[in-house]
């Protein structure tokens, strides 16, 4: 009798009503349902929260392209406001006041006109090529002479033209330099 | 054991009763969700709209004023402003502090207008540089708030005042070319339509609209900046040394019509505090093209150019002078009161003898005179895109009070008002074969679409060339004669006219008190520049003497400045060197 006590198996309580049918109904246990709900809590709640933390970060994000499209207008504001500067900078007003302040230069008086003669074109020659340094110009007592001979398209008639191929000339002449 | 039947009874009706109550509310509200969301739906979608949306306009930066060669003259810069609002301020002390420091404003000014701003956002600084902007809006402070404003800023200082003019607070152009141009300058705003939290802020991932400025457009002038500092320089010298009034410069390019610079005196400053002085509105017009004055003797150039192109008369035709000349009983007497005696009409310019530009213009005739007085553009507006340009004014034959006296008054520019604009344009048609301009400030318009070149627009042929030629070269025998030696360009030749007009008043005219003007162009030939010069009542008051320096000076620097080379200087001979040649 008391072996039979000892290894009476112990009485459980007895499951709620509903429960029992709905087991008895579907054949699934009750620990089966309980870890099924609990799954499907845990992923609607992971789910969730991923949401939550996208919308999050969004809006944080959101934020930070606020923050820097504003600084991005400070800095374009700044810009403006250098080239503002700059404009000053190139402006014949601050020349004139760096000028005067700074270098103590005062204005010029009367221009004085510096006459300077067109070098005569080359005579053509029959039978004579145009190389290079074949032809010295006239000396003339206003034109200096050039350091060397040096390949010169001829004169076409444009002033102009021809006075930078002297000035050129000129340059060559001070700073040595020549072929 | 069974239970009360009576407890069971009241029990019943306890329920009956809650599942009344609960039924009835739940009706009411559904009744009221019913309302909201399904009658009165378009309303609150309205208002949540309102509540939710945030529009904003963007303001559109408008064009810049570059001059000839591109330099800015006249530009727009953002600036932040601050506005305050003092019901919002949670700290006042902090935020006058903050204020203080980066705005570099008295804390006591901070406060006072903290404490004026109590019933809408007030500004308190404008111009704000764009670090101290970023001190004040990293500071979060609430109740103060920093606004974006355009401010019209002038690297040149302030040059052609009266030809660029200025604008309002609202960035809207209110004289000069601001003004008249103000619609091609002003460009045109956008807006950008967000949503936006309970603090304000814009949802970066909520729905926006956007609809972009578009940028003014960029305007190039034909005014060069160099030669209208020059002109205003030369200018003040001038009204100084000759203790006048004022005075006038215009230069213009006679092959276009292109104003190089136009100066005026007395002016205002575009870069001064305030700009708007209620004092100053009458500098605020662009006299040169709204203030009429009588042209005095250069008015003969038009007076000889009809009558040699009508054939009444050629520079060689002669005029017997005897000082006084009898019209209608009113006698018209020479600027010296003598008489020439037997001169030809070349004569008559060199001289500027009154009493031979009225016979030249009795020789032409009323009908005539008019009418190449209107095809020289006098009477009517130029076309300058200035704001208040006048038309002049002169009686015509067809009015009841012309009478043969305004006829030869007329012909030496009196009696007859015009503008400083009119008389230059008239003059450069001269020296442009006789083919009158309409003149032009704007050069190039760059817009958002691409550049317009505003070609230059031709009047109309008011002489022929021939006509054109002799004209330039009475006008350059004007300009070489003894009297006007000490003006002379060295390898250069002008053409060129005085002119001494008297300033009417009360009926009369004031006595040694006059318009003193020059009026020329060159180098001739191929003149590259046309020179009005006029000074108001100098203490001189011949335009020869006083005005004729000035006219030197500029056209001096304009050969220089255009690089324009002589056609008349020669290397001088090793026996005869000249005192402006130098040896290299």
């Amino acid at each position: 009798m008391a072996r039979m006590a000892l290894h009476a198996p112990k009485l459980l309580p007895a499951p709620p009503a509903g429960l029992a049918v709905i087991r008895r109904r579907t054949g699934v246990s009750l620990g089966t349902l309980a870890s099924w709900i609990g799954v499907t809590f845990l992923l609607g709640a992971a789910a969730f929260s991923l949401y939550l933390i996208q919308v999050s970060s969004v809006a944080t994000a959101g934020y930070e392209l606020q923050r820097l499209e504003a600084e991005r207008k400070g800095w374009l504001a700044r810009n403006e406001q250098l080239e503002l500067e700059l404009a000053k900078r190139r402006s014949l007003a601050w020349a004139e006041l760096q000028a005067v302040q700074r270098l103590g230069m005062v204005r010029g008086s009367d221009s004085v006109y510096v006459v300077v003669p067109l070098p005569k074109p080359p005579p053509a020659r029959v039978g004579e090529g145009a190389g290079v340094g074949s032809r010295r110009p006239e000396a003339s007592a206003y034109a200096p002479e050039p350091a060397s001979p040096e390949p010169r398209s001829p004169p076409t008639g444009d002033d102009a033209a021809a006075l930078v191929d002297m000035a050129r000339g000129w340059f060559r002449r001070l700073f040595g330099q020549g072929s | 054991m069974r239970a009360n039947p009576a407890a069971e009874q009241f029990q019943r009706w306890r329920l009956f009763f809650v599942g009344l109550a609960v039924t009835v509310f739940s009706g009411l509200i559904l009744q009221h969700l019913y309302w909201y969301q399904i009658t009165d739906h378009q309303r609150f979608v309205v208002m949540a709209s309102q509540e939710h949306q945030q529009r904003r306009p963007l303001a559109a930066k408008r064009g810049a004023l570059l001059d000839a060669k591109g330099h800015p003259i006249a530009l727009s810069i953002m600036y932040d402003a601050v506005y305050v609002y003092r019901p919002e301020i949670s700290h006042l002390d902090r935020a006058a502090s903050l204020l203080t420091d980066v705005l570099g404003m008295p804390k006591g000014e901070v406060l006072e207008r903290i404490r004026e701003a109590s019933r809408e956002w007030t500004l308190l600084a404008a111009r704000v540089p764009a670090n101290a902007a970023a001190q004040i809006e990293a500071a979060g402070l609430s109740g103060v708030e920093l606004r974006r404003i355009p401010a019209r800023e002038y690297p040149e200082g302030s040059i052609a005042a009266q030809v660029l003019g200025f604008v309002g607070v609202d960035g809207r152009g209110l004289s000069g070319l601001e003004l008249t141009l103000d619609s091609e300058l002003t460009g045109k705003a956008g807006v950008i339509i967000t949503e936006r939290d309970t603090t304000g802020s814009e949802i970066a991932i909520g729905r926006k609209a956007l609809v972009p400025p578009v940028a003014g457009s960029d305007l190039v002038l034909t005014i060069d900046r160099h030669i209208q500092r020059v002109a205003e320089r030369e200018l003040a010298a001038a009204v100084r040394a000759n203790k006048a009034s004022g005075g006038i410069i215009i230069v213009m390019e006679p092959s276009t019509g292109g104003i190089l610079a136009m100066a005026s005196l007395p002016t205002y400053s575009l870069t001064a505090e305030p700009k708007l002085n209620e004092n100053l509105q009458h500098l605020f017009k662009p006299v040169a093209v709204t203030d009429t004055y009588e042209p005095g003797s250069v008015m003969k150039l038009i007076t000889v150019a009809a009558a040699l192109e009508e054939g009444a008369v050629t520079p060689d035709s002669a005029y017997q002078d005897r000082g006084v000349a009898i019209v209608q009983g009113a006698p018209i007497r020479n600027w010296d009161g003598r008489g020439y005696g037997n001169v030809t009409v070349r004569q008559i310019l060199i001289h500027s003898l009154n009493t031979g530009a009225q016979w030249i213009a009795g020789v032409l005739g009323a009908e005539r005179y008019y009418r190449y007085l209107e095809a020289f553009g006098f009477g009517a507006p130029t076309g300058v895109r200035l704001n208040g340009e006048a038309a002049g004014r002169f009686r015509r034959p067809s009015d009841p009070a012309w009478s043969p006296i305004d006829l030869a008054t007329n012909s030496f520019g009196q009696s007859i008002s015009v503008t400083p604009i009119q008389t230059v344009t008239a003059v450069a048609a001269l020296g442009n074969d006789g083919i009158l301009m309409e003149p032009q400030l704007v050069r190039e318009i760059r817009g958002p679409n691409g550049v317009e070149k505003i070609t230059p627009r031709s009047v109309r042929r008011v002489v022929s060339s021939r006509t054109a030629s002799t004209m330039v070269d009475l006008m350059v025998s004007t300009w070489s004669q003894p009297a006007l030696q000490a003006h002379r360009i060295d390898g250069y030749t002008l053409a060129a006219k005085s002119g001494t007009a008297d300033i009417p008043e009360s009926g009369g005219y004031l006595s040694n008190r006059t318009y003193a003007s020059f009026v020329g162009f060159g180098p001739i030939p191929n003149p590259r520049f046309a020179i009005l010069v006029r000074i108001d009542r100098p203490e001189g008051i011949y335009g020869g003497t006083v005005a004729a320096p000035v006219f030197r000076n500029m056209a001096r620097e304009l050969l220089t400045y255009l690089r324009i080379p002589s056609s008349e200087l020669r290397p001088p001979s090793p026996t005869n060197r000249g005192p402006d040649s130098r040896e290299l």
